[in-house]
């Protein structure tokens, strides 16, 4: 089953490279060629590299949190809006209460709790009402979106320039760079294997995956369910706000519209590719940051239009929401050889 | 009546052999031969092998060597509809119509306004009483599976192969059912019928095929359920002889079909208890977690307790006879009966003052019955109250304790099983005789 696993991703990911490909070749490119730059261009170049570093840390810090909700069989498809209330919440701390102590860690933490509690909500929702959290998660993106043109065409605009940005943040406020890349690259390695026991070594993280794997079962056992429903997605709002404040205060050092650029969908991407194992994600979020990045300058350098990496980020969530088919139909395969 | 002399065979299949991918050799050279007009009854233990010798017939499961005859025609059947189109059909083990219509639109909706004349066509010849024109939701379910025999033959089958088609049913609406295929055979039509009660498949069937790892171990008549039993397990002794110790009040049967309140029964016993009360539910999927190994499968439900839990898996393993490559397997690998052997065991052994089995016997075969039952017996002798529903009457008064009868939510007197009248269990479990 491991191993019917294993090849189901791999065609996932083989049939989104095809129609990659099939882009680029009508294109007039040539895609072994194309995937050579890319590859250059994400990973052996210094600046491309510390952009690949800096999605990668965004998205795998989103992406650990998600592989522990989806673990517990609930789909939060509202990392997104968590990732940018938390970068909100920051800028509270930073604009409004300019809280000075301990410099970046009073934002950073304040922009995980509120994405945490963002993402309990439609936890609370869940036990209490039933209400399918799918829908409630998606929803809020666009509450959190809204909330952030509010601030960023309104109240916390940067008076200096015209655009719709807010003001730089004071340098105190800024998480430092470590060991060349991103704060948050070293963040998302060190809670890796933190969610990879919570996960795997504890009863909470036993009881999440029992859950998901047979809620009925959970509920024979007598374990509580509505703690296992708002804790899931508490933890992974708590990432995702942590993703967002940490992008603020270690890479942008401001907000502006283009702060919601996607990172929360690309991460479901990222969190199946990594089947849902906490160890797997910071390389799945690597690599799969080295594509985003390489396929952007290849728009830029080769004519290939970023439709075509929208094209192959769609089709591929397609392709691996439906693994556990393709597993079913490898395995009907292999039986039949 | 059985016409072997007479009649010609209807099919034949010829040393079949059914190897699966993971090297599993389910079938050794079955061979078996159905005249027309013939009731056959197909036997063996949990993994003897039936299922994959009736899929392979069904055209579910390609035989590694063989062959197989229709007529005295040599025939290859690769898909079920290859096998209706051979004139075979399967009645699995579970409903299939659609709740909410009647046996006739049932039939049309799945076979077509000629299967509607053809069925119409044998009830009235034969006189049947079967009840086409109420939706199958408001029927009793002996009825029902009577619905999907003539269904299987409104396509013009001649061969219907029934899965355990007892396995929910009273005894009054198996004696129904026997006398429908007692009055099909006469016209003709053949029967594979695969069951676990073996005092039904004496009753019932002409002649009997017992299989015992993946070989025939028997073809012929059988009159004699002591006979059949020697033959399904080589010679062994009967085990499950009435156990002593009727009477004792901590066991209580109780003997009824379910759907006729149980659920709130087992939820009585299973909220008023103090130290950990093992249960195993009607639906046993709901015990499990496919996905993880038997060890965290013990693990899930004690997770508060400190148990050595690879220790305690192993003993279930053992002294369950759980087939399983170790404990680390994932459940879902084990086959059905194994996995209910397993559940049921993981509940007897971890309860403390009280355990509800609901159906823990259902799709064993009686050797694993015998099995349960005295590990049962170990549980009460240990001071530990078990409280156990079965639908299957024989299985009530081999077991013993205290015998009530559930019927439409209500439970009768409560008598010791070696005092209990058979006949008046019955009529209560059919609905007669209450007050
Ligand atoms: N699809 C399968 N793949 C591998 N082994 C199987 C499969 N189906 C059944 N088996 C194995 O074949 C043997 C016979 O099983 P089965 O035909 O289901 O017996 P029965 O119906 O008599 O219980 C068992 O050991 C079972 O585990």
């Amino acid at each position: 089953m491991q191993l019917y696993r294993g090849l189901a991703t791999l065609l996932a990911v083989s049939i989104a490279v095809a129609a990659y490909s099939g882009v680029i070749i009508l294109y007039g490119g040539d895609p072994v060629e194309a995937y050579l730059k890319m590859f250059r261009n994400a990973f052996l170049d210094p600046y491309g590299l510390r952009e690949t570093m800096r999605l990668a840390a965004a998205l795998g810090i989103i992406s650990l949190g998600l592989s522990i909700v989806f673990r517990a069989g609930l789909w939060n498809i509202g990392a997104e809006g968590q990732y940018v209330l938390g970068g909100l919440a920051a800028g509270y701390v930073v604009y409004i209460l300019s809280l000075h102590g301990g410099g970046p860690v009073v934002p950073l933490l304040m922009g995980a709790l509120i994405g945490g509690l963002y993402a309990a909500l439609p936890g609370v929702l869940r036990w209490r009402l039933g209400v399918n959290e799918v829908l409630t998660t998606l929803m809020l993106n666009y509450v959190a979106l809204y909330l952030l043109y509010y601030v960023v065409y309104g109240v916390w605009r940067d008076p200096q320039t015209g655009f719709p940005v807010t003001p730089e943040i004071p340098s105190l406020y800024r998480l430092p760079e470590i060991g060349g890349f991103v704060g948050g690259l070293a963040i998302m390695l060190l809670l890796a294997p933190v969610l990879y026991h919570l996960l795997f070594h504890t009863r909470y993280g036993f009881k999440l995956r029992v859950y998901g794997l047979n809620r009925e079962a959970a509920e024979y056992a007598g374990y509580d369910r509505r703690m296992i429903i708002v804790s899931g997605l508490f933890i992974s709002g708590f990432l995702a706000g942590l993703a967002g404040a940490g992008d603020f205060l270690g890479s942008y050092y401001r907000l502006m519209p283009r702060f919601s650029s996607g990172l929360g969908y690309t991460a479901i991407i990222v969190a199946l590719l990594a089947s849902n194992h906490p160890l797997l994600v910071p390389i799945a979020s690597i690599l799969f940051a080295g594509f985003l990045y390489g396929s952007y300058t290849l728009a830029i350098v080769a004519d290939i239009p970023t439709e075509a990496t929208y094209l192959m980020t769609g089709l591929l969530l397609a392709m691996l929401v439906s693994t556990q088919y393709l597993e079913r139909w490898i395995g009907w395969l292999a039986r039949r050889l | 009546m059985t016409s072997q002399g007479r009649s010609s065979p209807l099919l034949e299949a010829r040393n079949i052999w059914v190897v699966y991918s993971d090297g599993t050799v389910a079938n050794k050279g079955v061979s078996l031969t159905l005249y027309e007009g013939e009731i056959h009854g197909l036997v063996g233990e949990n993994g003897a092998g039936k299922t994959s010798f009736v899929h392979v017939l069904y055209g579910v499961v390609r035989p590694s060597a063989g062959e197989i005859s229709i007529r005295g025609v040599k025939t290859r059947i690769s898909s079920p509809q290859d096998a209706r189109r051979h004139g075979i059909f399967m009645v699995p083990q579970h409903n299939v119509l659609i709740p909410s219509l009647t046996g006739i639109e049932n039939i049309r909706l799945s076979n077509g306004k000629g299967a509607v004349e053809r069925v119409h066509r044998i009830v009235d010849e034969l006189g049947l009483e079967v009840d086409l024109e109420t939706p199958v939701e408001r029927l009793e379910r002996g009825m029902v599976k009577k619905i999907e025999v003539l269904r299987a033959l409104s396509t013009g089958a001649r061969i219907v192969i029934l899965d355990e088609p007892t396995s929910v049913m009273s005894p009054v609406e198996v004696e129904d059912l026997a006398r429908l295929l007692r009055a099909l055979r006469g016209a003709g039509f053949s029967f594979i019928f695969i069951s676990h009660r073996l005092d039904e498949v004496v009753e019932i069937c002409d002649r009997v095929t017992v299989l015992r790892d993946g070989q025939v171990a028997y073809t012929g008549g059988v009159d004699d359920v002591d006979r059949l039993y020697r033959l399904m397990f080589r010679g062994e002794e009967f085990l499950g002889d009435r156990h002593g110790g009727g009477g004792t009040d901590l066991l209580r049967v109780y003997l009824g079909i379910e759907g006729n309140g149980q659920e709130e029964l087992a939820n009585m016993y299973l909220s008023g208890s103090r130290g950990f009360t093992g249960y195993v539910p009607g639906n046993p999927y709901r015990a499990v977690v496919p996905g993880m190994s038997l060890v965290d499968n013990v693990r899930f439900r004690v997770l508060e307790r400190d148990v050595d839990y690879e220790e305690f898996t192993l003993r279930i393993v053992r002294s369950y006879e759980v087939v399983a490559k170790d404990i680390y397997t994932p459940i879902d690998r084990l086959s059905g009966g194994n996995m209910q052997r397993f559940i049921v065991g993981r509940e007897v052994e971890l309860s403390q003052d009280r355990c509800v089995l609901m159906y823990p016997t259902r799709g064993l075969d009686m050797r694993s019955m015998a099995l349960l039952h005295r590990r049962v017996w170990e549980a009460v002798e240990r001071g530990c109250e078990v409280i156990y529903f079965t639908e299957d009457i024989e299985e009530a008064l081999m077991l013993g304790g205290l015998v009530s009868v559930v019927y439409r939510g209500r439970v009768s007197e409560p008598v010791p099983a070696d005092k209990a009248d058979v006949d008046r269990l019955k009529m209560l479990m059919s609905g007669i005789g209450w007050s």
